[in-house]
C-alpha cells in the first residue's frame, strides 16, 4: 500500500487529540517551570520540547512499519527489550531504583518500552494460526510473557509501570476468545488474595467464588482444586504481604487511610486533592496555582502533572481533557472491533489498554480514587522515554487502523 | 499478509465500551466532587495551606501629663523569633544564633520552651537584639532558615531626665500563664507584655492596644515568598492615650524637693478631686523594667533597705502627728464641747491619773485659747479636750472624714489605714487594758492611728471646699465631679477651721510661718504634723489647702524620720504652692 494512501485513510484526529493533550501539558509544565528560566537548555521545559524530536521520528517510523514485519520482529523485540531491562541492575541505582539507562544527559526507561513491546509480543503469540482458544495449556506462555518482565520491573522498583505491562494480558485474552473460564482461573487468585485481609470478604469472595464455578459447569476436579487452591492462596497471602517492599506496603496502607500519614505518601494526595478542589469551575488561572507554584504539590511536572491542570484551568479543562482521552480510547476500540486482522485488532485493542490504564491509574491517582502508583499521564507528563512511548504506540495504533483491503 | 483473521462479535466491544465509559464516568464524577462540590472547602485548605498569619504587635497608649507632655511613650526593640517547623537543624541553627547575638545557647533553648506555642507558630527566642547582632542574623540568613526577627514596642520615658512619677505610672511585665487565661488568649499570647503596677495596670484595657495580623505567602519548606496580595492585613490598633491629672512642673518640682529623702507628697484639686502631683521618694527607673525585668536590677532595688519600690503616697501608713488635731477640733466644736475661747494653761506637761503627757515645747505654752493651741501645735490643750469626748465619738468622725477606707483612687492599690474603735482596742489590749489615756494620744494624731498620705491631701480639700469629699483621681478619663460625700458641719466650725489654719501659715506664731505667700497672693491655709515613731526621729507632716483666684489646690507632705513638720515639711509645701500658682 502507499504511504500516502496509509495517511489518507489514518485515523488523523487521533494525532489531533494527542496534540491537544501534548499543548495543554506543555502549558501546564511552562506555568510550574517559572522559577527557573524557563526557555534555557537545561529547563524541563526545553527539554521536553527536544524530546518531540526523537517522538514524532518514532511516531513516524511506527506508522510506516509495515505490519507484516512488525509482526515478524516483535518476539526479537521483546527479548532485546527483555534484556535491557537487566542494563540497569549493572549500574548505581538512580535515586534509589534501577528504573533508568543513563546516557549521560539522557535517561531511558526500558519498562516504558516493555509496556507496548509485551502487547506486540502477546498479540503476536494470539495470532498464531495454530493456537487452540479452547485450550487451557495456550493461555500459559503467555502468562509467562506478562509475569516475567512484571516481577523484574517490580523489582526496581516500580510497582505503577508493572502493573501495566501485566495489565494488558487479561484484556486480549478476552477480546481474542479466550474461554473466560481459564481468565476466572487467573482473575480468581487476585481476588483471593485481596480478600484474604479481611476474613468476612474472604467467606463472602469464597462464596461467590463457589457459585460461578458452578455455573461454568467445567468438571469438577478442577473445579475442586480450583476452589481450595484459592483458599490455600488466600491464606499464605499475609506471608505474601509481608515480602513486600516498606514503601510498597505504605503506599497500599495509606490508601486505606489517607489521613493517617499527613506527610508521607498520604501528603502528596492530599495536596493534589487540595489543589484540584481548589481550582474550582473555571481554575485559578495560568501561572496562579498556589499549590503548584508554592511547592505544596510534589512529583508536579510528571505525576501529578493532571493536579496542576486542575488547579489552574479548572473543572471545564479538566472535563475536556476527559473527554478527549475518552474518544480516543473508545474510538481505538471501535477500530479494533473493524478490523478483520486478529494481530492488529490485538495491537490496537492492547494499546488502547495500555492508554486506558495509565489514564485511569494516574487521574485516579490524583483524586485519591487509586494509591500512588507513579504512572505518568499519556501526553501530558514530563517525561522523554514516556513522550516517546506514547508515540510510538499512537504510531503503531493509527498503522494497525489501517487496513489493507 | 497475515492470514490469521479475528470474527468480534459486538459483545467483546460493548463490555468493552461499558468499562472504558464507566472508567471515565468515575473520574468524571469524582472531579465534580472535589471541584464542585467540595470547591469552598478545598479553596480554604489552599490558603491555610500558604498562608503564615504574623502578628504585628500594637503599640501601647502614650500617657500625658495634664499639660499635655509626653511621659510615657513607646521604642521598637528587635526580637528574634524562630519557627520549629522550619529549623532544618535545629541544634546547630541554635548554637549558631547564640553565637551571633553574643548570647548564652541555654537562654535561648530556656526562651524556646517557655515561649512555645506549637511546631508552626513563631517562637520569641531573644529579645532586644543590638544592631550588631541584627546585622550578623541578616548576614548568615540563609544559615539560619526559619529564624527572623521583627519589632518590639516597649516603654520609653521621654522626660525621664525631669520627671519619674514611677510609682503611679507603674511597669508593665511578661503576662503569666494564669493571666492569659483569664483575659483570654485572643488578645494576648505568651510573651506579651501587661500593666502590672500603678496607671499600666489600672487603665490596661485602655492603654493595651489590638494586635494586627500580617499574612505572609509562605511555599511548602514554610519559606516566605513575600507578603499576600489577596488578602489583606488586619492592621493593628494602637491603644489609646492617657492624660493624668498630674501636672507636669508641680509634680517636677516636688520630686526635686523630695530627692534623697525617704516622704511623699499629694497635691488634689480641692475643686474637683484631681490629683495634681503624687510624689514618693526614693523611687526607681521605670527605664530598668521597660524591657523585661532584669534579675540584677531587681534584686538590688528590693534588697534596698529605703524601700524604693514602695509607693509611700499611697500605700504608706504613717501616724498623722499633730495635722491630726485639727479633727480633735472638729469634734468639740461640733458637739459644742468647748467655747473656742476658753483657755487652758500648758506648763509643759500634763498629768493623767498615774502617768504624765508631755507637750512637745517642754517649757509650755502658758495660758491659751483654742485657736492659739492650734497655731502653736499645743498638745496639753488637746489633752484637756480629749477629756471630753470618748472613743465612740472620735472614731465616727475620723470615719466620717473617711479614714480608715479606701479613697477608691483610679489606682490598683492603697492602703486604708487605721482608725483605732472600741471594739479595735479591746481587742488589742482586752476590755480593761486601756483607759482614756488612749485618747490623749489619739487626740494628737498618735496612737493606734494610721494614715496614708493620700488620705491626708483628701482630709485638706474636705476642709477646703468645707465638705465636699470627692473621690480623688489620678487620670482623667471621665469627666465628672463626682461629689462622693458632703459632710455637713456648722458653718462657723469650717471658718474657724480656715481662720486658724491660716494663721498656722500667716500668723507670726504660726508652726509653718512663711509671709512670702500672702504676698503673692496666695491664701495658704495649713497644720503641721510631727509624728514620732518607733524608728528614731519623727515624721514631719504639713497639711494644708492654698488658693489664689478660682484656684484652690490641696496638699500633704510626708518626710520620714526628718524631723518637725514646721521645720522640714512646710516650708516644702510653701514651695510647691509657689510653683503651682505661678501659672496662675
Amino acid at each position: 500500500m502507499h504511504f500516502q494512501e496509509k495517511i489518507n485513510r489514518a485515523p488523523k484526529y487521533w494525532l489531533i487529540i494527542s496534540f491537544i493533550l501534548n499543548i495543554v501539558g506543555l502549558i501546564a509544565l511552562y506555568s510550574i517551570s517559572q522559577d527557573q528560566v524557563v526557555l534555557s537548555f537545561s529547563s524541563r521545559f526545553t527539554k521536553f520540547i527536544f524530546w518531540f524530536i526523537p517522538a514524532i521520528g518514532v511516531f513516524v517510523l511506527f506508522f510506516y512499519l509495515p505490519i507484516k514485519i512488525i509482526h515478524d520482529y516483535s518476539y526479537i523485540a521483546l527479548f532485546i527489550t527483555f534484556i535491557f531491562l537487566f542494563i540497569p541492575y549493572f549500574f548505581d541505582p538512580i535515586a534509589g531504583t534501577h528504573r533508568w539507562i543513563s546516557f549521560g544527559y539522557l535517561r531511558f526507561q526500558p519498562a516504558e518500552i516493555m509496556k507496548w513491546i509485551t502487547v506486540l509480543g502477546l498479540s503476536r503469540y494470539l495470532s498464531d494460526q495454530k493456537l487452540k482458544l479452547k485450550n487451557f495449556s495456550t493461555i500459559i506462555p503467555p502468562v509467562l510473557f506478562t509475569l516475567i518482565p512484571f516481577f523484574i520491573i517490580a523489582k526496581q522498583p516500580d510497582l505503577g509501570s508493572a502493573i501495566i505491562v501485566f495489565a494488558p494480558l487479561i484484556p486480549l485474552l478476552f477480546w481474542v476468545g479466550v474461554d473466560t473460564f481459564y481468565i476466572l482461573c487467573f482473575l480468581a487468585p487476585i481476588f483471593s488474595i485481596l480478600m484474604a485481609f479481611h476474613i468476612f470478604s474472604f467467606t463472602i469472595w469464597v462464596g461467590i467464588f463457589a457459585i460461578i464455578l458452578y455455573l461454568y459447569k467445567k468438571n469438577i476436579l478442577i473445579s475442586l482444586t480450583l476452589f481450595f487452591g484459592n483458599i490455600f492462596l488466600g491464606l499464605l497471602s499475609p506471608v505474601i504481604w509481608n515480602s513486600l517492599n516498606s514503601y510498597q506496603q505504605g503506599r497500599i496502607l495509606v490508601f486505606l487511610d489517607v489521613t493517617k500519614d499527613p506527610l508521607g505518601a498520604a501528603y502528596q494526595v492530599i495536596q493534589s486533592q487540595t489543589a484540584i478542589g481548589s481550582g474550582g469551575f473555571w481554575g485559578k488561572g495560568f501561572g496562579n496555582g498556589s499549590q503548584t507554584h508554592l511547592k505544596f504539590l510534589p512529583e508536579q511536572e510528571t505525576d501529578f502533572i493532571f493536579s496542576v491542570v486542575g488547579e489552574e484551568f479548572g473543572f471545564l479543562v479538566v472535563s475536556i481533557i476527559l473527554i478527549l482521552f475518552a474518544i480516543l480510547i473508545l474510538d481505538m476500540i471501535q477500530k479494533a472491533f473493524k478490523l478483520s486482522e486478529r494481530f492488529s485488532s490485538l495491537v490496537l485493542f492492547g494499546i488502547a489498554v495500555i492508554f486506558m490504564c495509565h489514564v485511569f491509574v494516574n487521574i485516579g491517582m490524583t483524586v485519591n480514587l487509586l494509591p500512588v502508583k507513579g504512572l505518568p499521564l499519556p501526553f501530558l507528563s514530563y517525561g522523554g522515554t514516556f513522550l516517546v512511548s506514547c508515540y510510538a504506540m499512537l504510531g503503531l495504533a493509527m498503522n494497525m487502523a489501517v487496513e489493507e483491503k | 499478509m497475515l492470514k490469521t483473521k479475528i470474527y468480534q462479535n459486538s459483545f467483546k466491544r460493548d463490555v468493552s465500551f461499558l468499562i472504558v465509559i464507566i472508567l471515565f464516568f468515575i473520574l468524571f464524577l469524582k472531579f465534580f466532587q472535589l471541584q464542585i462540590l467540595k470547591y469552598e472547602k478545598y479553596q480554604i485548605l489552599a490558603d491555610a495551606n500558604r498562608i503564615r498569619a504574623v502578628a504585628s504587635p500594637a503599640p501601647r497608649g502614650n500617657i500625658f501629663t495634664r499639660d499635655g507632655r509626653i511621659i510615657a511613650a513607646n521604642k521598637s526593640i528587635y526580637t528574634v523569633s524562630l519557627i520549629k517547623d522550619e529549623l532544618i537543624d535545629e541544634d546547630l541553627e541554635i548554637q549558631k544564633l547564640a553565637e551571633y547575638l553574643n548570647k548564652d545557647k541555654k537562654i535561648i533553648i530556656n526562651n524556646l520552651n517557655k515561649y512555645y506555642q506549637g511546631r508552626y507558630l513563631p517562637t520569641l527566642v531573644a529579645k532586644n537584639i543590638s544592631i550588631e547582632g541584627l546585622s550578623l542574623i541578616e548576614e548568615h540568613r540563609y544559615e539560619l532558615p526559619g529564624v527572623f526577627y521583627s519589632n518590639f514596642p516597649i516603654r520609653y520615658y521621654p522626660n525621664k531626665e525631669t520627671i519619674n512619677l514611677s510609682h503611679t505610672l507603674g511597669y508593665l511585665r511578661e503576662i503569666n500563664p494564669s493571666e492569659l487565661k483569664e483575659l483570654g488568649e485572643d488578645i494576648y499570647s505568651k510573651g506579651d507584655y501587661i500593666g502590672f503596677q500603678g496607671i499600666e495596670k489600672y487603665y490596661e484595657k485602655i492603654l493595651n492596644g489590638k494586635k494586627g495580623i500580617n499574612y505572609h505567602q509562605v511555599d511548602a519548606l514554610g519559606r516566605e515568598v513575600g507578603l499576600m496580595i489577596d488578602k489583606n492585613p488586619v492592621p493593628s490598633i494602637p491603644g489609646k492615650d492617657i492624660y493624668l491629672n498630674i501636672d507636669y512642673d508641680l509634680q517636677s518640682k516636688g520630686e526635686n524637693l523630695l530627692d534623697g529623702q525617704k516622704g511623699a507628697i499629694v497635691v488634689v484639686d480641692s475643686k474637683n478631686g484631681e490629683i495634681l502631683s503624687l510624689v514618693s521618694k526614693p523611687d526607681f527607673l521605670l527605664e530598668d523594667f521597660s524591657a523585661g525585668m532584669d534579675f540584677e536590677i531587681w534584686d538590688s532595688y528590693s534588697k534596698d533597705s529605703s524601700r524604693p519600690l514602695f509607693n509611700r503616697a499611697l500605700q504608706g501608713i504613717y501616724p498623722p502627728g499633730s495635722s491630726f488635731k485639727l479633727l480633735t477640733v472638729i469634734i468639740a466644736l461640733e458637739n459644742n464641747l468647748i467655747n473656742p475661747k476658753k483657755n487652758f494653761f500648758c506648763s509643759g506637761k500634763y498629768e493623767f491619773g498615774d502617768r504624765e503627757f508631755g507637750c512637745w515645747m517642754e517649757t509650755g505654752h502658758g495660758k491659751l485659747n483654742l485657736s492659739s493651741a492650734i497655731i502653736q501645735s499645743c498638745n496639753v490643750y488637746f489633752y484637756e479636750i480629749a477629756q471630753m469626748i470618748s472613743i465612740d465619738l472620735w472614731s465616727n468622725y475620723a470615719n466620717k472624714f473617711n479614714f480608715g477606707k479606701f479613697t477608691n483612687i483610679d489606682f490598683p492599690s492603697e492602703s486604708k489605714g487605721l482608725i483605732a474603735n472600741r471594739n479595735y482596742m479591746n481587742k488589742k489590749y482586752g476590755r480593761w487594758g486601756w483607759a482614756g489615756g488612749s485618747l490623749l494620744h489619739l487626740s494628737i494624731g498618735q496612737g493606734d492611728l494610721l494614715v496614708t498620705p493620700l488620705q491626708m491631701a483628701v482630709f485638706a480639700s474636705v476642709l477646703a471646699s468645707k465638705g465636699n469629699y470627692i473621690q480623688p483621681r489620678i487620670a482623667n478619663i471621665e469627666n465628672k465631679e463626682d461629689i462622693l460625700n458632703k459632710i455637713k458641719l456648722k458653718e462657723s466650725t469650717w471658718d474657724f477651721l480656715h481662720k486658724t489654719m491660716f494663721d498656722v501659715v500667716n500668723d507670726n506664731q504660726g508652726t509653718a510661718y512663711d509671709p512670702s505667700l500672702i504676698k503673692l497672693n496666695i491664701e495658704s491655709y495649713g497644720k503641721t504634723g510631727t509624728a514620732e515613731n518607733a524608728h528614731g526621729e519623727p515624721h514631719a507632716w504639713f497639711v494644708g489647702f492654698a488658693k489664689k483666684n478660682d484656684k484652690n489646690i490641696s496638699l500633704s507632705i510626708i518626710v520620714e524620720n526628718s524631723g518637725t513638720g514646721g521645720s522640714i515639711a512646710a516650708p516644702i509645701s510653701s514651695k510647691l504652692i509657689k510653683e503651682y500658682f505661678k501659672k496662675f
